[in-house]
């Protein structure tokens, strides 16, 4: 199984767009079996609306794809609240947090809050990483040692320099975070993926190819150069994205009496949760 | 075809902690079927490797059919001028190689300019880095193209992961400027690359050992070229850029 851990659906106000249908086409042409769909920044910049559109087309597609929502943090108690709505009613699987392009910094106050509210959720965390002024590793690494209990997936191998000298920090994050892992679009330099899985093992990266900002394609091929061993390879290309989505499914009900003693703002602690159910 | 990566290394430098004698560059480039690589050093000559450029040399003498060597040199060094000449003249090197965020210096510093110039009288390339760092964006080389106009810039990378338009604009600016494809993550960029500055002006590099050759390759085989934007792009374009390169002073004799 071949799952595309991060690609964006829709037309966003950064320049770039992507149908489900043409996400699709992709997918058969390039061999990928399944993809989790994030909504794109829109032109109205309110992510809910996206977030309901991309809930739909996982319900349009069951088979292919496995929606993310993407919230911005700092709407505050409006973000708790729209993680919950959508992981608990929309049965979206997972949450998204792109600071470059909505204009916060990762290890700010409130996107601590939704990070770890998604690991009291039981869902995993992707963070368009690597921007040094918004989401540098060494910032997720501060993040993900406030929120143990959520998995973190940081794209671009939560480094983008063209000159490699943003690896030790991706590197040392890595080392020092368990929960923390990488996705493999757009990395700098194919021998960092593969000290990365020396180091840490096959089971802390993840094929992401963040299409259309990066070509599906070539980033399925960058997986495929990577240096490792075969047997290894079919964790990266989807069965980390499986085991991590179950992963989150077995300790979704657990960590709601944290919520309870975590927060003193409205939880919706009556929702039934639908994702669970549906599993 | 025959196929030159215009931008690989050879180095072996504990500081980075990147260790690629020539044989790693040399397997890779069997793996992608590419005949021959112009190599450089990671560290520049003399600040931090003070051998750096016999290093090269050397390196390129055990395998002369498949490497060809650029000076990696540091331009704020007091005999960066001399090692460059030495280097071209001496010892058959064919560029030039800054890395402004390793020398600490943006392309249009005085120290930069002077060297790059020296380089133009030898018909030699300059190749820099150019990426999103403060000392490497796109828009800083307009300077550079302005006060060497008889030199060949290449600018590798392609502007990194969010300047490559702003390389392709500046490039559009200046007929001394051409890029690199090494590292862009970006297929369809290159082909915008080909499309706005013309195939000629665009030259097939990878940036190994660290980015695979291969796999680069893959980024020129997945956009649909011409076969003569091919030839061009992964052959002819360098080829005849280091053909250019003189490797004499008027009046001085070669050591």
């Amino acid at each position: 199984m071949i799952i595309d851990g991060f690609t964006m659906v829709g037309t966003s106000i950064n320049g770039y767009q992507l149908t489900a249908e043409e996400l699709l086409a992709s997918m058969s042409s390039n061999g990928v079996d399944k993809s989790v769909i994030v909504p794109v920044q829109p032109k109205t910049y309110r992510l809910e609306p996206q977030n309901e559109a991309v809930a739909v087309t996982q319900l349009r597609y069951p088979d292919r794809f496995i929606g993310f929502c993407r919230i911005d943090p700092r709407q505050g108690e409006d973000a708790i609240a729209e993680l919950r709505r959508c992981v608990l009613q929309l049965g979206l699987r997972g949450l998204v947090l792109h600071p470059m392009e909505e204009g916060y910094t990762i290890n700010d106050a409130p996107a601590i809050r939704l990070v770890r509210e998604a690991g009291f959720l039981g869902v995993a965390v992707i963070v368009a990483a690597g921007y040094p002024w918004v989401s540098h590793a060494s910032q997720i690494r501060s993040v993900a040692e406030q929120a143990e209990g959520t998995t973190i997936i940081m794209s671009h191998g939560g480094q983008i320099n063209i000159s490699g000298l943003a690896q030790a920090d991706a590197f040392l994050a890595l080392e020092t975070c368990g929960n923390l892992h990488i996705g493999t679009n757009g990395v700098y330099r194919q021998d960092f993926l593969e000290e990365c899985i020396d180091a840490f093992g096959p089971e802390r990266v993840l094929f992401t190819s963040m299409a259309p900002v990066f070509h599906q394609g070539f980033e399925r091929d960058r997986v495929r150069s990577i240096k490792m061993k075969e047997s290894d390879r079919p964790l990266v290309l989807g069965d980390n994205m499986t085991r991590i989505l179950e992963d989150a499914s077995k300790t979704a009900y657990e960590p709601i009496s944290r919520v309870k003693e975590s927060h003193s703002g409205p939880v919706v602690r009556d929702q039934k949760p639908l994702n669970k159910e549906r599993r | 075809m025959h196929i030159i990566d215009s931008h690989t290394h050879v180095d072996e430098y504990e500081a980075f902690g990147w260790f690629d004698p020539p044989e790693v560059i040399i397997e890779l480039l069997d793996e992608a079927g590419i005949e021959q690589a112009v190599v450089m050093t990671y560290a520049d000559a003399p600040v931090l490797k003070s051998d750096a450029l016999q290093y090269i040399h050397d390196a390129c003498q055990r395998y002369p059919d498949r490497l060809i060597p650029y000076a990696r040199i540091n331009p704020h060094a007091n005999n960066a001028a001399a090692l460059l000449e030495e280097a071209i003249v001496d010892l058959g090197m064919k560029g030039l190689k800054i890395h402004q965020e390793s020398v600490t210096a943006s392309a249009h510093h005085k120290a930069v300019v002077s060297l790059v110039k020296k380089a133009a009288t030898f018909n030699a390339p300059a190749l820099f880095h150019s990426g999103d760092e403060p000392l490497s964006l796109p828009q800083q080389f307009a300077r550079l193209a302005e006060e060497a106009p008889e030199a060949t810039i290449i600018l590798a990378h392609m502007g990194g992961y969010h300047h490559t338009d702003d390389a392709i604009r500046v490039c559009e600016k200046f007929d001394n400027l051409l890029v690199d494809t090494s590292a862009c993550p970006y297929p369809h960029k290159i082909k915008v690359a080909i499309e706005r500055l013309g195939a000629h002006r665009v030259l097939f590099g990878s940036d190994g050992p660290g980015c695979n050759p291969k796999l680069e390759l893959q980024k020129i085989r997945r956009i649909e070229l011409s076969e003569k934007e091919q030839q061009l792009i992964l052959h002819d374009n360098i080829m005849s850029i280091l053909e250019e390169v003189r490797h004499r002073v008027p009046g001085r004799r070669p050591h």
